[in-house]
């Protein structure tokens, strides 16, 4: 009510919209004059662009819908780089799959359909304190990517995890990608951690929940990154799932903040609310995404452009 | 004794209506009267009419109408508050009025609060899942989002009521582009063009046509919208393809007729000083520049006008770029 007399009040700024039929502002043309020039500019010219995916687990999935808008925009991401429920959204898009087909993929995405959080693993965590395997996780990325390995992928991709006897983090870029996948997932206090390689590793979040390094290390020129923080503003924490979920948010919220500044843009889908295991709000997830990426569109589209002016230029005089 | 019989049939009286009038010409379809008002563009007695039927008895659709009429006549002339007021006291009385929901979620449109206006709808639909009105505003609301997707059934259902709806076809025609379904968006446009669309339409098709790699035939929708409207967006829009296509001569004398017309456009200046800079008129071209950095209404622009006026400058120590020759 209020937001409405305001606009009441301020002359009614939306009147120009709605049911009229948009009128571009000088600043929309503009961007689409570049936006066309940008995209004829030879590979060689532009910028690599890196998309890099938070974690945040079934919030998340905000990400297939961030992808989503601004591969309709027409943005074409060289480089990947993802943590935990980003680095699975990740390397589904490096292996070159559309973000409709991803998002076909998200419920099977579900951790308790792909049978994880069933009433017998969580009963045995509970009680027996038997920690759930990440089996699954992994079954389902070679189910869908096969044995792939990095190099075999169509776009650099790179995936983070922890090494839970060093603290170190564990940057992978090479080798299968469905074993770093699940690593990278492997939710502490939750999944059993991995023994891979004499490395015993938990979900890459608990040191990079933005691996913006990695993108960086993988040739990135210009990012965007996509990051789904939880709201850490709770009144109620009272299960152990709810507790664990808290850290892992305070903790993501504290890291992403040095990273994000070399990010060049930052979208963040308004997903706060969907807990880490709330997979039955995908798809709510996906809208947020969806709306977020076409909001920050604009934004990137005018960072390229100020970005790659000089060789808009000259190829624009060379015409 | 006919005075007790004539206010005997006054309180026994149906609430409005004929019979009404018979008994008491005062009381004459009062929201009918308001109605025809209204279709006149006579907001004022429309209104006047409308609160008097009000005050009145009426049956519940009647009042609802009654309602509906007033908020629409407070809108028409600018007492947006006013009809807010109307709306929702009326949409409190009859919450399943699919008239009175969409007139809100309208209200709750025109001023930008899309997600105020989107449950409106979605109210009405409950009540009605045929209201192709409300389809059709639902559908603009969720294409303004990028939630494709879940337009196009919207705008679907609308036109399997209205097939010859033209906002219907237009938001279908915007859904199936932004689905990447552009040889049916192409088609829709198109059918809706033939069918009287105006110039949204054409404009329309022509993005379709560009993003379908049709050029040519873009930018001559676009030239054919540029002809059937005065809006500067459209003409510029006109110009910038054909600069962006290589048709530099015909871009730049659009361009100039438009700075003719519009000589502070700066945006118009600013392309016309990239083709001037392309034929070595730079002089002219950073003028073109310098107009666009100087204005404040479009940001964007100042900082790619600063930015090329740097990269453009004849003096290295204000440059900062490439020194573009």
């Amino acid at each position: 009510m209020k937001a409405l007399l305001l606009c009441l009040l301020l002359g009614v700024p939306g009147l120009a919209r709605g049911q009229e039929s948009p009128v571009l502002s000088q600043d929309d043309i503009l961007r689409e004059f570049f936006w066309d020039r940008f995209q004829q500019l030879p590979r060689t010219e532009r910028p690599r662009l890196a998309l890099v995916l938070s974690g945040g687990g079934a919030r998340a999935l905000a990400h297939v819908g961030v992808l989503e808008a601004l591969v309709r925009q027409g943005f074409d991401f060289d480089i990947v780089a993802g943590t935990s429920m980003g680095s699975m959204v990740g390397a589904l898009y490096a292996s070159g799959m559309s973000p409709s087909e991803i998002r076909d993929l998200t419920p099977k995405m579900n951790l308790a359909q792909r049978k994880i959080m069933t009433p017998t693993t969580m009963f045995g965590l509970m009680f027996a304190g038997s920690l759930i395997s990440s089996d699954p996780i992994q079954e389902f990325v070679t189910k869908v990517l096969g044995n792939k390995r990095f190099d075999q992928l169509k776009r650099p991709f790179g995936c983070v995890a922890t090494d839970l006897r060093t603290g170190e983090k564990i940057v992978f870029r090479e080798g299968e990608v469905a074993p770093a996948v699940r690593s990278s997932m492997n939710l502490p206090g939750l999944l059993a951690p991995m023994e891979y390689r004499h490395r015993l590793l938990v979900d890459g979040g608990v040191v990079d929940y933005v691996p913006v390094d990695v993108a960086q290390m993988l040739g990135a020129q210009w990012i965007l990154s996509s990051l789904t923080e939880g709201e850490i503003t709770r009144q109620e924490i009272d299960n152990v799932f709810l507790t664990l979920q808290q850290v892992i948010d305070i903790r993501g919220s504290l890291l992403a903040q040095n990273l994000l500044r070399q990010s060049d843009i930052v979208v963040k889908p308004a997903a706060g609310h969907i807990g880490t295991f709330d997979f039955e709000k995908a798809d709510e997830a996906i809208r947020l995404g969806v709306i977020a990426g076409r909001l920050a569109a604009p934004k990137a589209k005018e960072d390229l452009a100020l970005k790659t002016l000089p060789a808009v230029l000259k190829a624009w005089q060379a015409r | 004794m006919k005075t007790l019989l004539f206010l005997a049939a006054l309180a026994l009286s149906p609430a409005e209506g004929q019979v009404t009038s018979l008994i008491n010409p005062l009381t004459v379809d009062r929201v009918g009267k308001a109605e025809t008002f209204f279709g006149r563009g006579q907001y004022s007695e429309a209104l006047d009419v409308a609160q008097a039927a009000l005050e009145g008895k009426l049956t519940w659709g009647r009042q609802a109408r009654a309602y509906w009429l007033l908020g629409k006549s407070h809108e028409a002339l600018g007492s947006l508050d006013k009809a807010l007021s109307v709306y929702q006291v009326a949409v409190k009385l009859y919450p399943r009025d699919p008239g009175l929901l969409v007139a809100l979620g309208d209200l709750f449109r025109k001023v930008g609060l899309d997600d105020r206006a989107m449950p409106q709808y979605q109210a009405a639909l409950k009540a009605d899942p045929d209201n192709a009105t409300a389809h059709t505003a639902l559908g603009g609301i969720l294409t303004e989002q990028g939630l494709f997707p879940a337009a196009t059934p919207h705008f679907k259902a609308a036109l399997s009521r209205k097939p010859k709806d033209l906002d219907a076809m237009l938001g279908l025609g915007r859904s199936l582009a932004g689905e990447g379904k552009l040889e049916e968006a192409e088609a829709t446009l198109g059918a809706g063009l033939k069918a009287g669309g105006d110039v949204d339409m054409r404009v329309g098709l022509a993005e379709v046509l560009k993003r379908r790699g049709k050029g040519p035939e873009a930018i001559e929708q676009l030239r054919l919208a540029s002809l059937e409207t005065k809006r500067a967006d459209v003409r510029l829009r006109y110009a910038a393809w054909l600069l962006s296509a290589g048709r530099v001569e015909e871009g730049a004398g659009v361009l100039r007729l438009h700075i003719q017309e519009a000589p502070e456009d700066a945006l118009a200046r600013y392309l016309l000083g990239l083709e001037e800079l392309r034929g070595g008129q730079k002089a002219f071209a950073l003028k073109g520049f310098q107009a666009a950095a100087d204005q404040d209404q479009s940001p964007f622009l100042r900082e790619i006008a600063r930015a090329t006026l740097n990269l453009s400058s004849p003096h290295p120590g204000r440059g900062q770029g490439e020194g573009i020759k």
